[in-house]
């Protein structure tokens, strides 16, 4: 008993303390639907200020087909209509329980899949950061920019510092991945980051697995029903980096080759797959088709290099079928990486990637 | 009582004069008068490094357990004005300390990396150890209750001689910069605080002895910082922290 005293003594005292819970301060929407049927997606991929919406061909929506929206709890909405409505169609303000904050979501919408990649736009995704990533009409791409900057947490750290940012050639704009010494051991031992490699794809973010599970954290695929993919053709810059590679443990290797990726695939969404993600992007039991630029063929040249890969529907067990196409049943991802394994933080500081004009070529159904 | 030697008159200065020199006081003790009296405390200190209330962003106190081992350990010398009042100073050696562990919501806080700060709201479980070791010293008004009672009151200034401050956060996530930022989940992040807190301490302190068997004397104590444990700049922590720690001990008379 007297050696439990202390213990009761304080738990009496802690507890008498403990105060009424403060209102709560979050402003988030936890989830949306819409109106039914209006979109292409059955998730709707919501971030921290923004919504991107994918809506059926020839549907507007407005903010009064929201039907239903979950906010942080006590929190409240107000949308509001954007003047010039374009790719935003809308914003939702959502003031927080306590009032002290309110944060304001814009509703995005993507319709048709760009023809052509020219990485001309350069947008800010996240206010917190100064970081950019290319942007193609309202299709915004997303990079390991997002990552790094959950990593870095630095307000401060300019656009031109992350791994992914424009490269400006002959009046036009490409965009550079590059691979860089990671910060190592991060907030106390949060996560180690020997090596930070470039990478650029379409799909999505996951902030919240960006620390603990980063090969969750990348989702790839935005949905795609413009036809059956054909090739992926584009130009880029490849040069290897003349440090030493860095392996995932943050071990150093001279003599090993780092290399970069180029590619795309073509993949069926399921009940239980919205994305693919980076553990299981190669082999992904859902992959339709898969186009390749292999890493042998990658040339070294001061300036840009076509390159053109076909994809392969063969290699794959799920078979291309057109009514699931126009079913809203696929997704396709684009991806390039200054580091092969760079979604393992592995990767040779310096190796650099530019890439411009990319095209992804399809065929329609004529019939 | 027997009169005053010069020698102790000399000592009269002041007793944190006295209590510098106690080694040679000592050795020259055996004529001195008894209207100075010395004493050795040993105990053990029980308390916490705790904001005066807890902030709401406290929710829950899962666990809280006393340093195992959180000695004190005093000498003391009183000089007796008079029968019931006498003046009392001390140099002791204490460890203050405790583990906490608790679960937070939207905590701010911020966590120095290499070239940058890591803030951000934290919701999740915390857990602190704190292991302190002061040197302090004591300034005490001294009150004869009974033959068997004595009070104490005053206070004490104290010097952070071994900071040890530190714990981890789990099970959680932290927003960036405020509770409506970018969200990331933390499965764990250590932090340690220990050289950011004042090396100087000061604060009141309460005492009451009873005298049990011959020179020995059963010893409560209660030391209250006035003065944070952060420096107003540090932002780790959002709230004020002060040393409140209780002492159960012994105190031994010596017969000089």
């Amino acid at each position: 008993m007297i050696k439990q005293l202390p213990l009761l003594l304080a738990i009496l005292f802690f507890s008498s303390c403990i105060k009424d819970e403060a209102p709560n301060p979050e402003a988030d929407i936890v989830a949306i639907s819409f109106t039914e049927n209006s979109l292409r997606t059955k998730s709707i991929d919501i971030y921290n200020d923004y919504i991107v919406l994918y809506p059926k061909r020839s549907v507007q929506l407005q903010a009064s087909d929201i039907v239903s929206i979950e906010l942080s709890e006590g929190a409240s909405y107000r949308a509001r209509n954007h003047a010039t409505p374009g790719d935003t169609l809308f914003f939702i303000d959502v003031t927080s329980q306590s009032k002290e904050y309110t944060k304001t979501y814009s509703v995005i919408q993507v319709n048709d899949f760009p023809l052509n990649f020219g990485f001309e736009t350069w947008v800010r995704p996240s206010s917190g950061f100064l970081y950019e990533n290319p942007k193609e009409g309202p299709l915004q791409w997303y990079s390991s920019n997002n990552g790094v900057a959950i990593a870095w947490n630095s307000s401060s750290k300019k656009a031109d510092e992350y791994p992914v940012r424009p490269k400006h050639i002959a009046g036009n704009t490409a965009v550079e991945l590059r691979t860089m010494t990671g910060p190592g051991e991060i907030a106390g031992g949060v996560t180690y980051i020997p090596c930070l490699a470039g990478s650029l794809y379409l799909g999505g973010f996951s902030p919240l697995m960006g620390l603990i599970d980063p090969l969750k954290a990348t989702l790839f695929g935005v949905p795609f029903n413009s036809g059956k993919p054909v090739k992926l053709t584009g130009f880029y810059i490849y040069k290897e980096g003349v440090e030493d590679y860095i392996n995932g443990n943050g071990d150093r290797d001279a003599t090993k080759k780092d290399k970069c990726s180029i590619y795309a695939v073509l993949f069926k969404t399921g009940d239980n797959v919205e994305f693919l993600y980076g553990d299981n992007i190669d082999d992904s039991p859902n992959i339709i088709a898969r186009a390749e630029v292999p890493p042998e063929n990658i040339r070294q040249e001061t300036d840009f290099v076509y390159f053109e890969a076909g994809f392969d529907y063969l290699s794959y067990a799920v078979p291309f079928a057109w009514n699931e196409l126009d079913n809203n049943e696929y997704k396709l991802t684009i991806v390039f990486a200054s580091s092969y394994r760079g979604g393992y933080y592995e990767g040779r500081p310096g190796n650099t990637l530019i890439i411009d004009n990319v095209q992804l070529i399809y065929e329609t159904n004529d019939e | 009582m027997k009169p005053m030697t010069n020698k102790i008159l000399f000592l009269k200065q002041g007793a944190i004069i006295l209590l510098l020199c106690f080694p040679s006081l000592r050795a020259s003790a055996e004529n001195t008068a008894p209207s100075w009296e010395f004493k050795i405390n040993a105990g053990y200190n029980l308390g916490a490094t705790s904001p005066l209330s807890l902030p709401a962003e406290i929710r829950k106190i899962e666990k809280y357990s006393p340093s195992g081992i959180a000695p004190h350990f005093a000498l003391e010398a009183t000089r007796w004005l008079n029968e019931k009042w006498g003046i009392s100073a001390q140099m002791t050696l204490d460890h203050k300390g405790f583990t906490v562990r608790d679960e937070v919501k939207s905590l701010h806080t911020e966590i120095d990396m290499k070239d940058e700060k890591f803030t951000g709201n934290f919701t999740g479980k915390n857990t602190t150890e704190i292991r302190n070791v002061y040197l302090s010293l004591p300034v005490l008004a001294t009150r004869r209750i009974s033959d068997k009672w004595l009070v104490q009151a005053g206070f004490y200034l104290a010097y952070l001689y071994h900071p040890h401050f530190n714990g981890s956060v789990s099970g959680g996530s932290i927003r960036k910069d405020s509770p409506i930022g970018e969200k990331t989940l933390v499965d764990h992040a250590s932090f340690d605080f220990s050289k950011e807190q004042n090396a100087l301490d000061y604060g009141v302190l309460l005492a009451g002895e009873r005298v049990f068997y011959s020179n020995f004397a059963l010893r409560g104590q209660l030391s209250w910082g006035l003065k944070p444990l952060f420096p107003s700049g540090f932002t780790g922590i959002t709230f004020k922290m002060y040393n409140i720690y209780g002492l159960i001990g012994i105190s031994y008379r010596l017969n000089i």
